[in-house]
């Protein structure tokens, strides 16, 4: 899963920083090391039923959710839905999938739970078959009942990754997705791999076994869209998106501004996991930061009922620790950002060992105005805490997390004969000067390390295409990656084995996909085939077990840090948790005082 | 005789002095004596507000100049430099350790206005390099749009006819030119075309802020000096010098020039507030300077800490305010100075 916004992903990838323990003596940071260990519910729960209700929450009244410009742009068509914000919106509040993320009180996770289905699916043995089957009672604004057909077209329509380009249906395509899905370059029509056998039942069979079908399964891609609806074959169904969850759509502008009001059709009884209380919910995204903390800490008319979902800014950390600390929600994100050495150009393993001690996390974290210990905590491996089966181990054993040595990454420069190797990587000025002072961080301290620094300018526009084209001169990229569900299947399938058409050095035309570092092992692929093909109880274990393979024997990537977030709220807001599937609001949950 | 005189006649200059007695006949031809411009300093000199505001302008001037040396005096450090305070400096939210001063501590005499919250770096050095930016890019944007403004208004005003058509066309098609919309088109442009080499993005930048400033600072200027020369032609003694046959770069250069000395003067002091305010404005937007270190991108990146970091934000804009303030009212006073229609 990708990050809110593009242009966050790129800020907080793009700068390459921040992580834990602050060294300071003032008031430490916030405990949340041990609240990662709960990052991406693992439980799960089948039987779970509606309606949900809240002790002592009070319905009616508008949710006004700020954030700053960039947030909520990247579109709403459930199809091409892959950005944390945007899934959070619309699975919790406009759309319902096959399964959901329901919120645990107790223990502040996230439990997985039917939606519009009545379990969480039935696979057959080798997890190559799944059937799920809907409910009675769910129907769509217009009152229509929603049938089994209308999900398998959604499906399909979304398996066309040239239309969709964020293609959050990448699992369902190529030689190990649907039958018969096709490579995502053009819609495939109506396929074997997705059938509606009849008007509540429909079936998904894949070409190898795909044990988290039912963790899949709340993604906006497997929500229905009504198969003779015109608007869905054209460009701009997002602008006419035909709601399933418990609010419609009444005004929505792309990147400023969504209202969404009450959709009466929504049946509660039938949503395990909605509470759906307020009676509206408005989302400006054209605020800044600045203005938002200012608002929120005054807590004056509208700002009461308002929430943000953008981490407040370190500058107005004190401020609203010693005024607003009861408005404050600080919680972790399944988020691992890395550095990507260029597989193909940096091919020695002690250049890429240099990198890690060269880097300057505090410095270049601290530059970034990251909160350690609660935004950023430095990062000892591929996996972010709390995916199943995580190993505890740390990629460098002799590198204590977050130190940097230049001394040492030289003699491995040394060691290596590369002294003076040419480090080129993108980054990209931004309005804010603050990008500017990390990359003249990263400079002098890859300089101090005997690197030859050579920093790629780019525009905040030029930046993505920059980064992901393979055939400029740069051998290192910032990224970062959420979970999309908590399980290493989303971390090594997307990011570190080698593309279909993948040749060696020529990535062929698919680019590098989420694949930054380039990296291509044909000893990894096989593993990770193997893993997926596993009893599904042994997967976790198998999945922790190959991070620390390929950490320690081909070190890919330089983990930097693991992600957090601190939002803040008005004091007329109930129930703004953190999700920990996405780092976004508990949205399904909240309600307001009244 | 220089054509200054003949413009002013040393009749109306003795009325213009501060209440001057009547005076015996060798006294008054030493009077006689003093070219306008001396006549303005005088005056200048008199003028308790002029004198004052010179005095920070100056200063200011002088502290921008010996900003190497200052910093160097006092062991502080405005960049990534050897010697700089590192990230263990800050707390875990970046903001400085109590012992670096405020806002956490108390004065510091190392670091007489603090460190910069997330960076370490010194406020002092940073403020003394940004003054220095700062001013170096309004003297520059001042001596550029001067000379092109002069060039046009001289040769317009002169010309008649087809040439001056021209050239106040293109005085009104600069004029509509939107300056931000400028500024902002322009820097993707230089980030693509020198995105690999670094350290000449960085001077580029901020030649083409001067370029911006000055290509679109220098009309008010023409127009002055256009319509100044249409009167002027018309006088004695360019008539006189056109008679004469004397070349036309000769009579626009030495007949009509030291007349147009004091509008010009009076023009450039206020420009360069007027550009320094500019380029802390665009840099404040975020069009104007990033990477470097100017008091618009001070403000820039300090505006966040208005809260709970007073004073870095607070130096910054203070000095810019002093500045352009003293720049302005000196500015008055000179043209006070200059004007012989105005009087205190």
């Amino acid at each position: 899963m990708r990050f809110k916004t593009p242009l966050v992903a790129l800020s907080a990838a793009g700068m390459l920083s921040l992580a834990a323990c602050g060294g300071g003596t003032s008031e430490g940071p916030g405990d949340i090391s041990s609240e990662l260990e709960n990052v991406a519910g693992k439980a799960t729960d089948p039987t779970a039923v509606g309606p949900l209700t809240i002790e002592g929450a009070t319905p009616g009244g508008t949710v006004t959710v700020v954030a700053s410009a960039g947030t909520l742009s990247t579109g709403l068509d459930p199809s091409n839905a892959y950005y944390s914000d945007v899934m959070s919106v619309e699975t919790s509040l406009i759309l319902r999938s096959l399964t959901q993320w329901k919120y645990d009180e107790e223990t502040g996770n996230q439990v997985l739970v039917p939606d519009l289905s009545v379990d969480l699916g039935v696979a057959n043995d080798d997890y190559t078959e799944w059937t799920f089957t809907l409910k009675d009672g769910i129907k769509y604004q217009d009152g229509t009942p929603i049938v089994a057909a209308d999900i398998e077209y959604a499906v399909e329509r979304s398996l066309d990754c040239a239309t969709n380009l964020d293609c959050p249906a990448n699992y369902l395509i190529g030689d190990s997705g649907l039958l018969g899905a096709g490579d995502g370059s053009k819609a495939p029509g109506d396929i074997a791999g997705v059938e509606a056998t009849d008007e509540k039942t429909i079936v998904f069979k894949f070409a190898q076994p795909f044990p988290d079908m039912a963790y899949y399964g709340f993604f906006p891609l497997f929500s229905p869209i009504p198969a003779d609806n015109p608007d869905a074959k054209k460009a701009g169904y997002e602008r006419k998106l035909v709601a399933s969850g418990p609010y419609q759509v009444e005004e929505y502008s792309p990147g400023k501004k969504l209202v969404l009001v009450r959709n009466e059709h929504w049946d509660a009884s039938t949503d395990p996991g909605r509470a759906a209380l307020p009676d509206k919910w408005v989302f400006d995204n054209t605020s800044d930061i600045v203005k938002i903390d200012a608002m929120l800490l005054a807590d004056q008319g509208d700002a009461q009922t308002t929430l943000t979902y953008d981490d407040i800014d370190a500058a107005d950390y004190p401020a609203f620790k010693r005024d607003a600390a009861d408005r404050l929600v600080e919680g972790p994100q399944p988020l691992t950002s890395y550095l990507a050495p260029d597989y193909r150009k940096i091919t020695d393993k002690k250049i890429r060992e240099a990198l890690a001690y060269a880097y300057p996390y505090e410095a270049a974290f601290k530059a970034a105005g990251a909160i350690l210990g609660v935004t950023r905590i430095y990062a000892d491996q591929i996996l972010p805490p709390g995916v199943p089966g995580r190993v505890d181990y740390n990629y460098l054993p002799d590198h204590e997390l977050g130190t940097t040595d230049p001394a040492k990454a030289k003699a491995l420069l040394q060691e290596a004969g590369a002294e003076g190797f040419e480090l080129v990587w993108p980054w990209f000025e931004d309005g804010s000067g603050i990008n500017t002072k990390v990359k003249d961080i990263l400079v002098k301290a890859y300089k101090e390390a005997g690197f030859t620094p050579k920093p790629y300018a780019a525009t905040p526009e030029t930046y993505s295409d920059i980064r992901k084209n393979p055939d400029l001169p740069i051998n290192l990229r910032a990224a970062g990656w959420f979970s999309d569900w908590p399980s290493g299947g989303t971390w090594f399938p997307p990011l570190l084995t080698c593309g279909s058409d993948w040749k060696g050095a020529d990535l062929g035309e698919t680019g590098f996909g989420s694949n930054y570092a380039a990296f291509c092992e044909e000893t990894v692929d096989a593993k990770v085939a193997e893993i997926k093909a596993s009893p599904l109880d042994d997967q976790p274990k198998l999945w922790g077990e190959l991070d620390q393979t390929i950490m320690e024997e081909y070190m890919p990537w330089i983990p930097l840090y693991n992600g957090g977030t601190v939002q803040a709220h008005g004091s007329k807001i109930k129930g703004h948790e953190i999700d920990v599937t996405g780092g976004m609001p508990t949205l399904k949950i909240i309600w307001v005082q009244q | 005789m220089k054509a200054v005189s003949m413009t002013l006649p040393s009749a109306d200059l003795a009325v213009l002095g501060e209440e001057t007695p009547p005076v015996e006949e060798a006294e008054r031809q030493a009077i006689v004596g003093r070219s306008p411009i001396r006549i303005a300093f005088d005056r200048l000199k008199a003028d308790k507000v002029a004198v004052i505001c010179a005095f920070i302008v100056v200063g200011m001037i002088v502290l921008a100049l010996l900003a190497p040396v200052i910093t160097g005096l006092l062991d502080i450090h405005e960049t990534t430099e050897e010697g700089e305070l590192g990230p263990t400096a800050l707390d875990y939210i970046g903001f400085p350790e109590p012992e670096y001063g405020p806002p956490n501590g108390g004065f510091n005499a190392d670091h007489p206005l603090g460190i910069a919250p997330r960076t370490a770096y010194d406020n002092l050095a940073v403020l003394l390099y940004g003054m220095r930016l700062s001013l170096f890019i309004a003297l520059v944007c001042t001596s550029i749009s001067v000379m092109i403004g002069l060039t046009v208004g001289l040769v317009a005003g002169f010309s008649r006819g087809w040439l001056d058509r021209v050239l106040s066309f293109v005085i009104d098609l600069f004029l509509s030119f939107p300056l931000i919309l400028f500024a902002i088109a322009l820097n993707p442009i230089i980030t693509s075309r020198f995105a690999t080499n670094d350290a000449v993005r960085g001077k580029v930048e901020i030649i083409s802020l001067i370029i911006v400033l000055s290509t679109l600072g220098w009309m008010g200027l023409a127009r002055l000096i256009r319509g100044q020369v249409l009167s002027l032609r018309e006088r004695e003694f360019v008539l006189a010098a056109q008679v004469m046959g004397m070349p036309t770069g000769r009579i626009l250069f030495k007949e009509m020039l030291p007349n147009l000395l004091a509008s010009i003067v009076i023009v450039v002091s206020f420009m360069i507030p007027a550009f320094i305010a500019s380029e802390v404005a665009l840099s404040a937007l975020g069009i104007g300077l990033k990477g470097a270190n100017s008091l618009g991108a001070i403000i820039q990146s300090s505006q966040g800490y208005w809260r709970e970091y007073p004073l870095y934000l607070w130096a910054p804009v203070l000095v810019v305010t002093i500045l352009v303030i003293a720049l302005n009212m000196l500015g008055d006073s000179v043209r006070d100075a200059f004007d012989p229609k105005t009087r205190r």
